[in-house]
């Protein structure tokens, strides 16, 4: 029997604003599993907290409550609401990936190694590291042209694609994907299902948000349904 | 990832400190300066540790004591409290020299100079303390390489064309004094004579301040190579978020000689929990 590598349980998301002495709920609630060689794909209207709960498991939000047991490659069980900053930071560089809305990247480096930046911090060599990110811009429609250049210039969509081949690039076990084709075409959204779908056979568990609906369609093997605080979907 | 230091309780009060130093200055007291006697709590009770190549952020305004974490450690002022531990990641049995852990807040003038001329470098936000500008840019590498024992002139030349060239310092520059370089040279110059010895630990403290964006831009791409290529441990000194969002994985926020808030960088930046820190972020972005 298959375990999940991801569960979370009663997950809850509230910010306090101090300045304005404001309470701001988002995820309240959540439960879900994510399972190697699945995508789990969080459904549910704008506000329901969808990006807070990918933020809250890769720790750039602090959970409000509630655990988020992660079960490592060594077979342990760690809980990412709690866990100490170095055991995050870790897994962060080994086992979980995020690819987030917002490229945040050196200014003067060239989009084929802001690429391969995650394998170097694993050690690879250079020249490796460089040849996998050239081949994953390649297939995510760069033109070669730009694979020098710093994608700070880039378009919305050229910069998404860059920053989708940095998450995609180490092959995380676990993937958090916040709106990964939202600025793309139809070609290189085609493109991405592809690619996810390849992780999906080589066993990666992914959990998604994705703006369109049919995306979710094609893709999901599970959906989780969040709710907007104090309301209904 | 293994430790390469642990800083406890480390405190720092410029003044001749009373009973009343602690209870009455701080974040709460909207004050670094004691009320009772007039001294300075420039640091209370900083702890936080530190493993082989990562760099730790320590951030605030001007006044929070961020710089003088990394001025105690490296022996530029004396503490007035607390304990530092460094973990020599190069320590090996067989030379006279070293020992495997150091109890950095207890040491000689001797011991300390050794610390710092073989296992510690400092980069500031002025190259007149990090530099002598009354002999050449490759002279100023030569002579930290002469303290830590290299004495061989011709290997010594070597050395220093070779960090020159890593910094990206025009080599054939190398025999001017640093007074005629730009002041993102004289940083260059600066961070190519602090990695001279190939220190495990590195001290920046504000090394972008005040330089143009383009050649900021280029020294935290330096910095970040650097940790990359020599697995360099570092605390970086800033007030400038920029450079928190782009070099460090941790980071402390200091506000009147206390940390305020300590964290995850991603995390400090997105979900700031102290009100101080909720403002700081939210005049930056």
């Amino acid at each position: 029997m298959l375990q999940p590598i991801l569960n979370v349980e009663d997950f809850s998301k509230t910010f306090y604003n101090h300045a304005q002495g404001t309470v701001i709920p988002s995820s309240h609630n959540v439960h879900l599993k994510v399972w190697p060689g699945r995508l789990t794909a969080l459904v549910g209207p704008t506000g329901a907290g969808k990006s807070s709960v990918l933020k809250g498991i890769y720790r750039t939000y602090l959970p409000s409550s509630g655990r988020i047991l992660f079960r490592t490659a060594a077979g342990g069980e760690v809980d990412l609401a709690s866990a100490a900053e170095h055991v995050v930071l870790d897994l962060r560089r080994e086992e979980i990936g995020f690819v987030t809305q917002f490229l945040y990247c050196l200014p003067r480096r060239g989009a084929r190694d802001v690429v391969a930046e995650p394998l170097l911090e694993r050690g690879v060599p250079l020249e490796e590291a460089r040849h996998k990110a050239e081949a994953l811009l390649d297939a995510l429609n760069v033109p070669e042209r730009l694979w020098s250049v710093p994608p700070a210039t880039f378009s919305g969509g050229e910069k998404q694609r860059v920053n989708l081949a940095r998450g995609l690039i180490a092959r995380p076990r676990l993937l958090l994907l916040d709106e990964p084709t939202a600025s793309l075409d139809p070609l290189t959204t085609d493109r991405v299902m592809g690619l996810l779908d390849g992780l999906k056979r080589d066993g990666i568990a992914m959990l998604a948000i994705f703006h369109h609906p049919e995306l979710v369609d094609r893709i999901a093997d599970d959906t989780v349904t969040l709710t907007p605080p104090g309301g209904s979907a | 990832m293994e430790k390469i230091l642990e800083v406890s309780g480390l405190s720092k009060i410029f003044g001749k400190g009373c009973a009343h130093c602690i209870e009455s200055t701080g974040p709460g007291f909207d004050t670094n300066i004691c009320p009772h006697c007039g001294s300075v709590v420039a640091a209370h009770d900083l702890s936080f540790d530190l493993h082989r190549g990562e760099i730790l952020g320590i951030m605030g305004e001007s006044g929070s004591g961020k710089s003088t974490a990394v001025k105690n450690l490296y022996f530029d002022q004396l503490p007035s409290g607390g304990t530092a531990r460094f973990f020599d990641p190069d320590f090996k049995d067989d030379t006279a020299h070293g020992r495997a852990q150091w109890d950095v807040f207890g040491l000689n003038a001797a011991e300390r100079r050794w610390l710092r001329n073989h296992r510690f470098g400092m980069v500031y936000q002025n190259p007149t303390l990090g530099l002598n500008f009354g002999i050449s840019a490759g002279g100023n590498i030569a002579e930290r390489l002469l303290m830590s024992g290299l004495a061989n002139y011709g290997g010594i030349r070597e050395r220093a064309i070779e960090l020159l060239r890593r910094t990206e310092v025009l080599t054939e520059r190398m025999d001017e004094k640093p007074g005629s370089f730009s002041g993102g040279m004289q940083q260059r110059v600066q961070i190519a004579k602090a990695l001279a010895t190939q220190p495990p630990l590195l001290f920046l403290d504000e090394v972008t301040t005040g330089l143009d964006l383009s050649v900021q831009a280029a020294i935290l791409d330096l910095i970040l190579e650097i940790q990359r290529e020599l697995h360099t441990a570092m605390i970086v000194v800033t007030h400038d978020l920029g450079v928190v969002r782009l070099l460090t994985s941790r980071v402390l926020v200091m506000k009147y000689g206390r940390v305020i808030e300590s964290g995850l960088t991603d995390q400090i930046l997105e979900d700031p929990q102290h009100p101080y820190t909720q403002r700081l972020v939210a005049s930056a972005l």
